[in-house]
């Protein structure tokens, strides 16, 4: 896993980088793959579930990216237009070879119990915090993982996120409270067990 | 107090999701992307929009109105002359199968039919125009 924070980076910094692409500097672009690759084979994995197959359609969405770049307009911030290329390029990969991406966690969440979020924070202060949600991050959704991804990881806005996963923002909104909720249940399976027990013994 | 929680919870969740951080692409991620551009002509800084309708189809529309437009013309001139030009090269008319299809004789159900069909395609071209145009922009 890699830290990297992109917030700084904006289309001040990217802009002369696809300005020396556009007039011919081959290694140019190798600072904008290197600058977009995690993000980009993050998505691509959380959708195809599979290590090979995001790193080879990573790549496949760069090489898509140096063909097109002449296309980009300045309209949505570089990394915005990056990162709708490398998902929608993964789910065609997904409908190419017959598959279908998790989106249905939502759906399977239970109601919600009497714990709230103030308990969970509690219990969850006492232990390894980082360890416990990275593995109900890892239990989300494809979907929903990626708008948390966007919207947590990168700080993309509401509006960003939709234009990239093309939903409105107010889906956008809504997703992402149903998935806290989601985690929310999912942790306090983890640091409270005993609820989980009283639950199912209801 | 439930915002609160819920605000509380929000920023637990973006700490957490960026201490998780991001996969980490193989070693020679980059050198491989590099490599498969080398190869690639330098992309045009300005947007080259591919015809939906290549030139050659165009030719060809033009050629069949070429060859068809007289036909129609010389009948409804009215100068006494047969428009179908087959007619008139003896032999040729009997045998060749573009003038059987002017012989041939269809139903009016058939002619709304095609009317109908060609009218379908006709809208189907802007918005497979516009599709492609969109779906340019994306890749």
């Amino acid at each position: 896993m890699q830290i990297i924070v992109l917030s700084a980076m904006g289309q001040d910094t990217d802009q002369p980088y696809i300005d020396r692409v556009l007039s011919g500097d081959l290694q140019a672009f190798s600072v904008l793959v290197d600058r977009y690759k995690h993000m980009v084979l993050t998505l691509a994995l959380k959708i195809l579930g599979n290590r090979e197959e995001a790193e080879e359609v990573s790549q496949d969405t760069f090489v898509k990216i140096y063909q097109v770049l002449g296309t980009f307009k300045g309209e949505s911030k570089f990394s915005t237009w990056v990162y709708k290329i490398a998902y929608h390029r993964s789910l065609d990969y997904v409908r190419g070879h017959k598959r279908r991406i998790e989106t249905m966690s939502l759906d399977l969440c239970p109601p919600t119990q009497d714990s709230t979020f103030g308990d969970i924070l509690d219990d969850l202060e006492a232990r390894d915090k980082s360890a416990i949600i990275d593995t109900a991050l890892k239990q989300l959704s494809a979907e929903d993982g990626i708008l948390i991804t966007l919207h947590y990881y990168e700080g993309l806005t509401l509006k960003e996120v939709g234009e990239i996963t093309n939903m409105a923002p107010n889906t956008v909104k809504v997703r992402l409270f149903r998935t806290r909720k989601r985690l929310a249940e999912l942790l306090r399976d983890r640091v409270q067990p005993e609820n989980t027990y009283r639950y199912g013994a209801k | 107090m439930e915002q609160n929680e819920d605000d509380k919870w929000e920023a637990l969740l973006r700490d957490s999701v960026r201490m998780t951080g991001l996969e980490e692409p193989s070693p020679n991620f980059t050198a491989s992307v590099i490599s498969k551009i080398a190869a690639l002509p330098v992309p045009s800084g300005k947007i080259v929009y591919k015809p939906l309708i290549p030139k050659w189809a165009w030719a060809a529309m033009a050629v069949c109105a070429g060859v068809l437009l007289p036909f129609g013309l010389w009948k409804t001139s009215g100068n006494g002359t047969s428009w179908m030009f087959f007619e008139q090269m003896e032999g040729l008319a009997e045998y060749h199968a573009f003038a059987k299809i002017f012989k041939m004789e269809v139903s009016e159900g058939f002619l709304y039919g095609m009317v109908a069909l060609a009218f379908f395609i006709f809208i189907q071209v802007f918005v497979l125009k516009s599709y492609w145009n969109k779906r340019s922009v994306l890749y």
